[in-house]
């Protein structure tokens, strides 16, 4: 028998304080740049230069308060939380300091970056390599503390929210790093391996499930501790809890092609993506009703306590976000929606609603605790409540309006064919909108300051302090500590995962109706005895098992996971290669390669999508719809989500060199109204052909069919082709000179071969370059250099 | 009836059986984790959904020495 010892523990709540304070300073610093980029769409003369363009800030603003505001918010009330749920302190500060400050310093090296128009050019994903594995290494140092955390805590049972810590820190890790994967051409370019249609497919399973796993599930976990901690009172029903956590974590990952209904991408893929954004539907709003209920018989405290204000409209935005969402990904509303300000109404209204309101309840919750005092003015808070909530009103309902208005306008359709409005027309419609939308930008910021000031306030009223709590450390084994290694390894939850595991890979790897319908029959067969033994157990089963066992429940949440993202990225990567043998599509030239760099460094694809959609206003504005073969070499893909501006899939079908020269120094001398930015700069800053080859020898790598004539000569061919463009526009009309290897010249070359393809070379001139010709080639290129 | 439209459906592409098989796994987890929900012991829910509940002891000042003390 061992002996009881108790053992006071103290909290590590400094690294919870540097958290709260950095996610405070760049919440300010990324709200501050989405009223800039928001006054840049109303009113163009804010594109202030080269760096402060709205193509190069957008991103800039959506990571700042993405990874920044919230990154550093979720793991201020992830260290707080988790510490008191497993009644352990940090395992290691060292490792927790090094998480702080060096993602302190990713933060910084975006800040720097994305200006400079260093970017991969996908979106929420545009840091360059270098960072991407900064952030691999950062965000495992706290992935190894927080289940260092979780093998040596003093509480048995793991409480619902550090369900949802687990899965998304498992789940972040998976997506980071596949989407991550690319060939580096240089210490700030790469290409990504994906291209086209697969590229999409990995972007939007990342993008959304960036947007579940990292502005999501950590939230729902900090709402199940901070909730019934500032309501004083548990959950409403734990229950539902648990059914809200594992339908989330199954449903998300699924969802992720609704980003791209109506596009190119396999019509089975756009279906799933559909039915599984509707099917979350249920679990969200179980959350939603969860955590609004455990406010029940404390209504009362709402008028005055500013926490309990921001948690329930910060709950409430969830529910409504989580219920457009869905909305939005039914196909025909997507068809309306998709591309315009209303899917910018939404994300705000999750951001600045959910995410951004849950913080403030969490920070008014939690600084006074950490600085043994009360909150400096509660006078304060409820101005921010109140300020905020118009502010954020403002913003969605203008953007609501400007979504409806933009998507309507774009397919009104003439009696006797033809469309009712140009491009412009329905741009300068909005224009009220945009300023509105500012002005709710505007507001929301200010609170946010006020908060800050209150906050700042408070720190000074009080001093630092650390909780600490007595535990029993001897003899409090958890009761699953009894079972056997073997017990585990054939209880009932994995011998589903294995079960599951198997279906995968059979239906992988059959095609015909007689497996499919055994595998269904098997299932349900399997499925059903489950069920029933589980029944007949009753209580302290398998999930009580999984509960207290940290490494077998986050076993569960990874194939939980894998299971969507295999399913539905992997029959796009087999079906890969043999798309690129029968293409008829020819890679980009050496000067297209440059310029397309160029279109992604600028960020164009922030205002302009290259993915025309098959509806018949779609086809008579901008012609046939795009196909998945014309963006199979592009790594990335540059389908866009957003139209401020035109369509570009076949740009190059109508426009000249002329006008794209004059288009991109003044938009507005040739579209009348236009709140695009000038590109001047493009006409001084030059290109250095000397490095086009390596970036075809980059692209080869990631299996864009070059030859090895067509690598070796990039240089020459980059100055021919350039040549041609710089002798069209020093002809008629416009009779200017322009350097050769100016980027205006490349873009302008890039442009021109949007939908316009040369014809396929004859078969025998197809002398692709394999991954080891090209390393050969590079290797033998260098060795002349040195002699 | 069925077996036409099933034959309708796979006819398009070999791998839209994915969708279904998604469709059933998650219906099948779904429901297999809802029973198990209801059916388990009231007594270790209420348990574990109180534990933020649990007050710490009073906290203490930085200025103090912090760390583990039995």
């Amino acid at each position: 028998m061992s002996e009881t010892q108790t053992t006071t523990i103290v909290y590590n709540d400094k690294i919870t304080r540097q958290f709260i304070f950095a996610s405070i300073a760049f919440g300010i610093i990324g709200m501050l740049v989405g009223v800039v980029i928001a006054l840049q769409l109303a009113f163009w003369p804010a594109n202030v230069g080269e760096y402060f363009s709205f193509g190069r800030l957008r991103p800039l603003h959506t990571n700042a308060v993405i990874f920044a505001f919230v990154g550093n918010m979720i793991f201020a009330g992830i260290y707080y939380s988790s510490q008191r749920l497993l009644k352990v302190r940090i395992v290691s500060d060292k490792l927790a300091a090094f998480h702080f400050w060096g993602w302190q310093a990713i933060i910084v090296s975006a800040v720097i970056t994305l200006p400079l128009g260093l970017t991969q050019g996908k979106e929420y994903a545009e840091l360059i390599w270098p960072i991407d594995i900064a952030i691999a290494v950062v965000w495992l140092s706290f992935a190894f503390n927080f289940f260092w955390m979780l093998k040596r805590r003093n509480e048995k049972q793991l409480y619902v929210a550090l369900w949802f810590y687990i899965a998304s820190i498992i789940t972040i890790t998976i997506l980071h790093v596949v989407n991550s994967l690319a060939v580096p051409i240089s210490m700030t370019q790469s290409y990504t391996l994906f291209g086209g249609v697969q590229d999409a497919l990995v972007q939007w399973w990342y993008g959304h499930n960036a947007v579940a796993f990292f502005l999501t599930t950590p939230i729902l976990g900090i709402m199940y501790y901070f909730v019934p901690k500032a309501a004083d009172r548990p959950v409403y029903s734990y229950r539902l809890s648990i059914i809200h956590f594992w339908a989330i974590v199954f449903l998300y990952i699924w969802a992720g092609p609704h980003h791209l209904l109506n596009t190119a991408l396999p019509d089975w893929a756009q279906t799933t993506g559909m039915v599984f954004s509707l099917m979350l539907w249920a679990p969200s709003w179980g959350g939603m009703l969860n955590g609004l209920l455990t406010l029940r018989g404390a209504w009362d405290k709402l008028r005055k306590d500013p926490v309990l204000k921001f948690y329930a409209a910060g709950i409430t935005f969830y529910g409504m976000a989580t219920f457009e969402g869905p909305l939005l990904s039914i196909k025909a509303v997507s068809s309306l929606a998709h591309y315009t300000d209303w899917i910018v109404a939404h994300v705000h209204a999750a951001a600045l609603g959910w995410n951004g309101f849950m913080a403030a309840g969490m920070f008014y919750w939690l600084v006074p605790r950490l600085y043994g005092t009360k909150l400096h003015s509660r006078e304060a808070a409820n101005l921010h409540f109140y300020i905020g909530t118009f502010g954020l009103l403002l913003y969605v309902v203008s953007m609501w309006v400007a979504g409806i208005t933009q998507g309507l306008m774009w397919r009104a359709e003439l009696e006797g064919g033809g469309l009712q409005y140009t491009f412009i027309e329905t741009l300068v419609k909005l224009r009220l909108m945009y300023w509105m939308r500012m002005i709710g930008g505007l507001m929301y910021l200010t609170g946010f300051i006020i908060m800050a000031w209150n906050l700042l306030k408070t720190v000074q009223n009080g001093e630092a302090v650390d909780g600490q709590v007595e535990v029993v450390t001897v003899g409090l084994k958890p009761e699953v500590g009894r079972k056997s290694w073997k017990e585990l390894a054939f209880a009932q939850p994995m011998q589903v995962s294995a079960l599951i595991l198997v279906l995968t890979f059979v239906v992988g790897f059959s095609t015909g109706m007689a497996s499919f319908g055994s595998i269904v029959i098997l299932m349900c067969v399997f499925g059903l005895v489950i069920l029933f033994q589980s029944v007949k157990q009753g209580g302290g089963g398998w999930h009580h098992i999984i509960e207290g066992r940290a490494l077998f429940f986050s076993v569960l949440v990874i194939l939980a996971v894998l299971i969507g993202g295999i399913a539905e990225i992997v029959p796009s990567i087999i079906a890969g290669p043999s798309a690129m043998r029968s293409t008829t599509n020819v890679p980009y030239t050496a000067l297209e390669l440059e310029g397309r760099d160029i279109y992604i460094a600028e960020g164009c694809y922030n205002c302009h999508s290259q993915m025309i959609r098959p509806f018949s206003w779609e086809t008579a504005r901008y012609g046939e719809p795009s196909t998945a073969e014309e963006s199979i070499f592009d790594h990335p893909f540059q389908w866009g989500s957003k139209r401020t501006g035109p369509d570009l899939a076949r740009v190059g079908t109508s426009r000249s060199a002329s006008w794209h020269y004059e288009h991109m120094l003044d938009p507005r001398q040739t579209s009348p109204g236009s709140n695009m930015p000038s590109y001047t700069h493009m006409l001084t800053n030059t290109i250095d052909f000397g490095d086009t080859e390596g970036k075809m020898r980059g692209m080869s790598r990631v299996g864009v069919p070059y030859t090895i004539k067509e690598i070796q000569t990039a240089s020459f061919s980059a100055d021919a082709q350039a040549q041609l463009i710089v002798d069209e526009l020093k002809g008629p009309p416009l009779s200017v000179d322009v350097a050769k290897n100016s980027e205006l010249v490349a873009l302008i070359a890039y442009l021109k071969r949007l939908g316009n393809p040369p014809p396929p070379p004859p078969d025998e001139e197809k002398e692709v370059a394999t991954a080891d010709e090209t390393d050969n080639e590079a290797d033998n290129s260098n060795a002349q250099e040195k002699k | 009836m069925l077996s036409a439209i099933a034959q309708g459906y796979f006819n398009s592409s070999s791998v839209l059986f994915y969708p279904i098989v998604a469709l059933l796994l998650f219906l099948v987890s779904f429901t297999f984790i809802t029973i198990r929900v209801l059916t388990s012991d009231k007594e270790s829910i209420d348990a574990t959904a109180a534990l933020p509940l649990v007050d710490d002891l009073a906290p203490l000042s930085t200025k103090t020495k912090s760390g583990i003390s039995s």
